[in-house]
């Protein structure tokens, strides 16, 4: 790996230390950085305002924003480089459509769950949805062996899933529907240090088995017969990489609703900023630029001087769509840009 | 020649496609052998089953019926990485891993021989200048694969393969898409490399003359016959390569 490439990962990691404790102290109210530090390492078990704010609601924030952005962003990444398709991402696979299948069962079905259990029947109704397709999305890889195919066959469980969503919209409440559209806009402030005991496990299984897939993914950019002629088992490997995926953007639209664009942006992102091809590099620079990205996206979104916080959902698309139609314009080519 | 030369042969193969309960059988009853460093072209007319033949050699697709013995082991009893460590494959898929470079390109070759984190040693980065070499690509190492040409590429594809590093090389039709003067550099260099290496190469074309004149075995597929196999001054004299492709005698 060149020196170069060292250098810019480096930098985005201190970026991204930076933005924590920028999107830690701007907010409605503002705290400054010295604050933030006299509260984290100070023994005094504070329970003034601050220590509240910081501990109990930004931290938890920024901390599932860096998790969610990475965790969406390598999760895209795989996606692209298995089914060889610059369109594809986390959400192709029908996993978000599952996911919101769940949450729109429980919330548009009327049953009244209110208080702390209902962040937590959220996140089990959205996981529960997600699982199903991913289980059908893996018995499927397993008899089909060509990716357009499967990627078809994930479209269509995300046009089937959200078909039965709109069903039951069309036959729920408006309070319901409400409550699920809320769901749907996005957000990372959601998360209690409890739910974070589930969220980053969680997330950190799904990219270590991602990690451990960087050498097959560099083999299967000259396609699958060349993979396999060089030792892969593909069967394996897409499972793997399925699982994975799965269980990054499971979660994360779990705890944070179904967040677009980061997932299909960030890859194409890294590989015009890295100019490379190789996942050893690839993995590391989505992680960071994931995080990077959605610590930004939801900075925006608490924009201070603002009373109110905005979907981080349409954030990521009113921000980062220009953004990525400006790249993909400066590097004319995009589908060479991955294999 | 002796038995104990042959490095690759099949025994009743059978290649071509099932279906639910139907089975498309495009050649049977193959008893194909290479012996080492031997060069091998694969002749016949489109649809008679010659990239099927390469795909099921190389172990991508599975025989109908009948088994392929790899030094004298079924490739069934292989695992997939120590296959890999044996068969090298030039295929016609089409490359798109956009941002490597060629460089990149010949280095997936030693896939099989590194560990999880594909980290290249002193011997891989051997292996991978000796090839680069051999197929005379110093001069285009550093560019991306987008940037060159067909020739280059397929040379870049070859080097590939020969990085690899294993005693069998299977090559399915190298030098389609290529000018003449390609296609006869690129099988000249084949050629040599056989001779320089000792690596087997099984090559399917349809340049009959460049494999008439290089190859040491000619394999004939006809459609609905069994391959014919033999070396190319035998086939011609015996009017077989005359009967098959009558073009050439009008042509000369």
């Amino acid at each position: 790996m060149p020196a170069k490439i060292y250098r810019i990962l480096t930098g985005l990691g201190l970026l991204l230390i930076i933005l924590l404790i920028l999107s830690v102290s701007l907010g409605s109210v503002y705290i400054s950085p010295l604050e933030i530090f006299q509260v984290l390492f100070s023994d005094v078990h504070n329970e003034s305002a601050i220590y509240n704010i910081i501990i109990h609601y930004r931290f938890p924030k920024a901390i599932t924003s860096i998790f969610a952005g990475a965790a969406l962003g390598f999760a895209g990444l795989q996606m692209q480089t298995l089914f060889r398709n610059p369109l594809a991402g986390p959400f192709v696979l029908g996993i978000s459509s599952g996911a919101s299948l769940g949450v729109a069962l429980l919330v548009l079905s009327g049953i009244g769950v209110t208080g702390i259990l209902a962040s937590w029947s959220m996140a089990i109704a959205s996981i529960v949805g997600s699982s199903i397709v991913l289980l059908l999305v893996v018995l499927v890889s397993i008899n089909i062996r060509d990716s357009m195919s499967l990627l078809l066959i994930g479209l269509m469980f995300g046009a089937f899933t959200s078909a039965i969503v709109s069903v039951l919209q069309y036959f729920s409440s408006a309070d319901d529907i409400q409550n699920f559209l809320f769901w749907t806009f996005g957000s990372t402030g959601n998360l209690n240090w409890e739910e974070m005991q589930v969220f980053i496990p969680v997330v950190l299984t799904g990219m270590i088995i991602g990690y451990l897939q960087a050498k097959p993914l560099n083999a299967l950019l000259l396609g699958e017969n060349y993979a396999q002629s060089m030792g892969l088992t593909i069967k394996k490997v897409r499972i793997a990489l399925v699982i994975s995926t799965s269980l990054l953007a499971g979660v994360v639209t779990a705890f944070c609703g179904p967040i677009a664009f980061l997932g299909l942006a960030v890859p194409h992102i890294s590989r015009i900023i890295f100019k490379s091809a190789n996942h050893h590099i690839l993995v590391p620079a989505t992680l960071l630029l994931g995080a990077i990205l959605l610590l930004v996206c939801d900075m925006i979104a608490q924009m201070p001087g603002l009373n109110l916080i905005l979907p981080i959902n349409a954030i990521t698309s009113l921000f980062g769509a220009p953004v990525v139609i400006w790249l993909i314009v400066r590097s004319k080519n995009m589908s060479r840009n991955f294999g | 020649m002796d038995k104990a030369d042959t490095i690759f042969h099949t025994e009743d193969l059978a290649i071509g496609y099932k279906k639910a309960k139907s089975k498309n059988i495009l050649m049977d009853n193959l008893n194909l052998s290479v012996k080492k460093g031997q060069m091998i072209c694969l002749l016949g007319a489109n649809g008679v089953g010659k990239s099927t033949l390469i795909r099921t050699l190389a172990n991508l697709q599975p025989a109908l019926a009948g088994d392929i013995f790899l030094n004298g082991i079924n490739i069934s009893t292989y695992t997939p990485k120590e296959l890999a460590k044996h068969i090298g494959l030039v295929l016609t898929d089409p490359i798109q891993g956009g941002n490597l470079s060629v460089r990149e390109l010949v280095q997936m070759g030693r896939y099989p021989h590194t560990d999880w984190s594909g980290k290249l040693h002193a011997k891989d980065h051997e292996k991978v200048d000796l090839a680069i070499r051999q197929c005379g690509i110093q001069y285009i190492s550093g560019a991306n694969i987008f940037e060159i040409s067909d020739g280059q590429l397929q040379k870049a594809l070859i080097a590939r393969a020969l990085a690899q590093d294993g005693d069998l090389m299977l090559l399915d039709e190298p030098t389609v898409h290529l000018d003449a003067n390609n296609r006869f550099t690129v099988m000249r260099l084949l050629k040599d490399l056989v001779n320089e290496t000792g690596k087997s190469i099984i090559i399917s074309t349809h340049q009959v003359e460049m494999a008439l004149e290089l190859a040491d075995e000619l394999w004939l597929a006809n459609c609905g016959e069994r391959i014919i196999t033999g070396k190319p001054q035998e086939l011609v004299e015996k009017k077989v390569i005359s009967k098959m492709f009558p073009y050439l005698t009008t042509l000369s």
